[in-house]
């Protein structure tokens, strides 16, 4: 259930990095980057406007946009959406680390 | 290879982008391809031939997909590809360094019946991380052919050759055993029920089972195809069945990802992973209790390094203010009219001060905030206070637009531009007028003080609670009106490593944000700089005599609920304009200020000479403890100044929101004068 760990991870917060929470949930960074796709995709995770660049607005609407380099300079931000929030609170709390 | 061919065979060719798919397929066709667009499509395709054992082989370069969802244009040409029953194999190329992600996109392949054969790459790059891949299980665990090969290797390409001749006679396809199992613990009988719905032998290419699944996921296009090739009373109860599982993406892509792992089970071997250290200085800065008050240090040190702009505009708005004063005295030697004169020197040129005082102000905010972003910090704050912030409802990058407001209210308004959530850079802006700014003080020093001596720090006290709590429940206000574009919780995910700062790219950030404020600020501080001098303006200087003094006396009755004189009254309206004129316009107002011929003139605070012994005198003779307590309360509270409205205009893009937080504000501010004032009276 990599989705739903990842998911009750975010809720928890103190997530640093993609690195920390491949270790946590004993899996490789790459299908942790892979899974928050994902999760963006499904709208059970958000990215604020800017921050990072997985599945955000990307700084929409800003005149500065295409040149300003500020973009890779902020953290990626996840935001649990209401679906997300929604969907949490049909989960137990406990996280199965084995996946 | 050989000349004359038999026979033919077409395979398609797929797999994540990178995998070296585009070298395999030169490798294989040479010179023999031709390049086109998928049908109605901006999608190229990309065709070639080759023969191997007397069979002519034609290979489809099908586009780079991680899955077989249809998220995007290339993610369904190479879905309706497999469908269509067009291809004798797939060869499904994978990356071994990544192995755990690119088995995702073969997961999407259980009970599709297209013979399939993996092909592994990236082999060296995934030895060279320690991993150590058991292709011969993993081959067992699928089903179908695995064969790894480097592509640049002709004996690879040889095996490669012959295991695919086989698998297109074999026809092997990924066992469903295990995520059928899943779908049926997850799904329950629903799962069966929408099986028995669909066609017995599936659509095209795709089993029952493959389509029940993406009818679960929400997949519209499956949908679609699914209701146009099954009877349509059946379906009913299919769609019926499927109302009841919003969730059903997720919950699929979970059996996935349970796939994965049983199938990759003790096939990958890696070395335990090393944890990332970090730097002296970034332990410090992310601790979760000695990274916040490196932030405040910092932080504050920035506001007084963006102070220096303002300090350079502020001896330039003395120096012109004393030369239109000068200028205004020789005018009127000149015999310009007065209310001409004072019109330029107590309105016009006071209310152009304010906007470069304002503008410098902003560049030096913004140039600080913008390195901070820019070398990689601001992240860094923003995680340490997001705990903190968030129950306010903010974001912990919200922390640094208050610090600033302790400074200047423009500046916390300009500064919220760092926050990326638009609904949370409203809020900031919102609560952050709640903060007391530098021009807060002289008025509240000198009130307090002179009426409540030493317990004047119980009433600075009890000012920061209530302002506390007008946050939180400011925060709470706005918030419902905005629309919820995400999440309640936040999450820093991943810092950015420190950067050397660009200076180019600060120095346009900085130059960008000054065009944006300097033309709004100019109409709304002309504006509101004009009106306050057109109804406070007497040729004798006796406010008495001024439509400003009506509106006072009119508005008394009123005031007096919450604990307000007349020229209380006048002084909370004048301190809207700006705090500092407030201590001048007291002055005025209680009869102990004069060089000014209207209130608009307090704006530039040297112009009001003050008689300090004879203003305290004054208040204290004029003005009871509880209406003092009142007015500090409804001044504290009060729209901080018509810079600020003008920077909240520029920063929300909305004049009649920010309207309306003025409106708040001059509510709250009366409201919590009154709630404070009869208080007092209890107790004073």
């Amino acid at each position: 259930m990599l989705l739903n760990n990842i998911l009750l991870e975010v809720r928890k917060g103190n997530i640093i990095s993609y690195n920390d929470l491949a270790e946590k949930l004993s899996t490789d960074v790459s299908v942790i980057d892979a899974a928050i796709r994902q999760l963006c995709q499904m709208k059970y995770l958000y990215t604020p406007s800017g921050s990072g660049e997985s599945c955000g607005e990307s700084c929409q609407g800003c005149s500065l946009s295409g040149s300003c380099g500020f973009s890779d300079r902020g953290a990626k931000i996840l935001t649990i959406t209401e679906s997300g929030n929604r969907y949490l609170k049909t989960l137990p709390d406990t996280i199965n680390h084995n996946k | 290879m050989q000349a004359v061919a038999q026979k033919n065979i077409t395979i398609g060719l797929m797999g994540q982008p990178n995998t070296g798919k585009s070298t395999l397929f030169n490798g294989l066709t040479g010179s023999k391809q031709h390049v086109g667009n998928w049908a109605g499509k901006t999608v190229e395709q990309k065709q070639g031939e080759f023969t191997y054992h007397n069979t002519t082989y034609k290979i489809v370069d099908l586009p780079g997909t991680y899955s077989l969802a249809a998220n995007s244009e290339e993610e369904l040409i190479t879905r309706d590809y497999v469908y269509s029953s067009k291809s004798d194999a797939i060869v499904v190329m994978i990356d071994a360094s990544q192995l755990e992600r690119s088995m995702y996109l073969l997961s999407d392949f259980i009970g599709v019946h297209v013979p399939l054969v993996v092909v592994p790459t990236m082999i060296d790059v995934a030895e060279k991380n320690g991993k150590k891949i058991d292709f011969k299980k993993l081959e067992q665990r699928l089903g179908v052919p695995v064969v790894p090969i480097v592509t640049t290797q002709k004996d690879g390409i040889t095996k490669f050759l012959s295991r695919l001749e086989a698998a297109t006679v074999d026809k092997k396809y990924i066992g469903t055993d295990f995520i059928t199992q899943k779908y049926h613990e997850n799904f329950g009988k629903d799962f069966d029920k929408v099986i028995a719905a669909l066609p017995k032998n599936g659509i095209g290419n795709y089993s029952s089972e493959w389509i029940a699944a993406k009818l679960f996921e929400g997949d519209d296009n499956i949908k679609t195809l699914a209701k146009e090739k099954s009877e349509q009373s059946s379906f009913k109860i299919v769609e019926s069945i499927l109302n009841s599982y919003s969730d059903g993406a997720i919950i699929g892509a979970n059996c996935k990802y349970e796939w994965i792992d049983n199938v990759l089970a003790k096939v990958v071997q890696a070395p335990p992973k090393k944890r990332q250290k970090r730097s002296g200085f970034d332990r410090i800065a992310v601790h979760p209790i000695w990274g916040k008050p490196l932030a405040v240090i910092l932080v504050l040190f920035g506001f007084v390094v963006s102070l220096i702009a303002a300090l350079i505009a502020k001896v330039i708005t003395e120096v012109v203010t004393t030369l239109a004063a000068q200028a205004g005295v020789a005018l009127l030697t000149a015999g310009t009219a007065p209310f001409l004169v004072s019109l330029i020197v107590e309105a016009l040129v006071p209310g152009l001060m304010m906007v470069l005082y304002m503008v410098a102000f902003v560049s030096g905010v913004s140039f600080v905030f913008g390195l901070m972003e820019d070398v990689g910090y601001m992240a860094r704050v923003a995680y340490v206070f997001d705990n903190m912030m968030s129950k306010l409802g903010l974001h912990g990058k919200s922390v640094m637009p208050f610090l600033m407001s302790f400074g200047c209210t423009i500046g916390g308004v300009s500064g919220a531009r760092v926050i990326d959530s638009s609904r949370q850079r409203l809020i900031t802006i919102a609560t952050s007028w709640a903060v007391p700014c530098a021009g807060t003080w002289g008025v509240v020093g000198l009130m307090s003080s002179l009426f409540f001596g030493v317990n004047a720090v119980w009433v600075i006290i009890s000012l920061f609670v209530v302002a506390i709590l007008h946050m939180k429940f400011t925060s709470w206000f706005f918030e419902r009106g905005l629309p919820q574009q995400e999440g309640e919780a936040g999450l820093i995910m991943e810092l950015p490593p420190y950067h050397k700062p660009n200076w180019k790219t600060i120095f346009n950030y900085v130059w960008s944000r000054i065009k944006g404020i300097a033309s709004k600020s100019f109409s709304v501080i002309m504006v509101v700089a004009i009106a306050v001098w057109l109804l406070s303006y007497t040729s004798t200087g006796n406010i008495e005599n001024s439509v400003i003094y009506a509106v006072g006396k009119f508005l008394e009755p009123v005031g007096s609920i919450f604990g307000l004189s007349w020229q209380l009254v006048i002084a909370f309206l004048v301190a809207a304009m700006g705090k500092e004129a407030a201590l001048g316009a007291i002055a005025v107002l209680f009869g102990a200020g004069t060089g000014v011929s209207s209130l608009a003139g307090t704006l530039v605070t040297s112009s009001v000479a003050i008689n300090q012994t004879g203003l305290e005198a004054a208040l204290l003779s004029a003005v009871h403890a509880p209406q003092a307590l009142a007015f500090i309360f409804a001044f504290f509270f009060n729209v901080p100044c018509m810079a600020a409205v003008a920077a909240s205009a520029n920063e929300s893009g909305s004049y009649k929101w920010t309207l309306k937080v003025a409106a708040y504000y001059f509510i709250t501010a009366l409201v919590l004068a009154g709630v404070v004032y009869r208080i007092a009276l209890l107790f004073i």
